[in-house]
């Protein structure tokens, strides 16, 4: 059995913590409250990738009257992606922690 | 003193996206260079074309409105033919939008393919519909979005920043996606501690 779980790069990892305390968003909302983290160029080739994984969904909006053009997508995070990130939480919590770096005498 | 964007709005049921640029392209060789085109993605498998002149800040109103059957060209092979036809039929079609009593008032339309949409085009051709769908198309969406809500704002804003900034992001996408950049960025994961 393998023991490793999934690791997510920083992006990955921002997006599924977006889309858990959020719920749906659209790309242009995340890039926007990433406070920089996320880019145009790399976000939706990272969210392809995610969503190749299990780690997000999407679904299209259709545009509503009046608007018009390309129909955006809204995405959300998967049970899989929400426990993939729940994992690498503890694990980024515990590599922090004293416990990492040897505080228990 | 700079004029509104107009936009056209197309519902076209067929799967030649291409023939839609080529088309439009010859209309903004007709009413000059300035066709602004926004395309409305609606695979619904069909037979007509509707195109739709729409203003789009002065609450998006339709002030012309054409519906054609682009089936009769697809039979076409001969390019010339092909560009013939069209030519004949954007003649006619200036016609009318001539005679149209809302659009004599409009004496210079605004009429362009935005630059974001040629880029699709580039995307189109070299990467997968999934690709096209899931990312390119994406960046456009928000490009454009980004500008109505700037004009909405200010009609004489700049969108320099906004467009370099979203061709940028279309350059790093289509990088992203490349075979080279996908083996550059494998080789960065790994070699990374």
């Amino acid at each position: 059995m393998n023991n490793e779980f999934p690791k997510l790069s920083s992006k990955e990892f921002k997006i599924l913590q977006l889309l858990i305390s959020n719920g749906e968003m659209f790309g242009l909302e995340m890039i926007e409250s990433s406070e920089g983290e996320l880019k145009r160029g790399t976000i939706y080739v990272t969210l392809q990738r995610m969503g190749d994984k299990g780690y997000v969904e999407s679904r299209e909006e259709p545009r509503t009257h009046p608007e018009i053009g390309i129909p955006r997508r809204k995405y959300s995070a998967t049970g899989l992606g929400e426990r993939v990130y729940q994992t690498n939480l503890k694990a980024q919590e515990f590599f922090n922690s004293e416990l990492a770096w040897g505080g228990i005498n | 003193m700079r004029k509104l964007p107009i936009g056209v709005e197309t519902d076209y049921e067929f799967d030649s996206y291409q023939w839609v640029l080529k088309t439009l392209k010859l209309f903004s060789n007709i009413f000059g260079n300035n066709l602004f085109y926004q395309p409305r993605y609606e695979y619904v498998r069909g037979e007509k074309l509707i195109i739709k002149l729409v203003d789009l800040l002065n609450e998006n109103r339709v002030i012309y409105s054409q519906i054609f059957f682009p089936l009769q060209f697809d039979f076409i092979d001969d390019p010339k033919i092909l560009e013939e036809e069209l030519e004949m039929f954007a003649k006619s079609w200036r016609k009318d939008i001539l005679y149209s009593p809302k659009l004599n008032q409009l004496k210079t339309i605004k009429l362009t393919i935005p630059e974001n949409y040629k880029l699709l085009s580039i995307s189109k051709f070299l990467f997968s519909p999934k690709n096209q769908k899931e990312v390119f198309e994406l960046i456009i969406a928000d490009w454009n979005d980004e500008i109505y809500e700037v004009l909405e704002k200010n009609k004489d804003a700049s969108l320099f920043i906004i467009n370099a900034r979203y061709t940028y992001a279309f350059i790093v996408a289509m990088w992203l996606k490349s075979p080279i950049g996908s083996l550059i960025e494998l080789v960065i994961k790994i070699a990374k501690p």
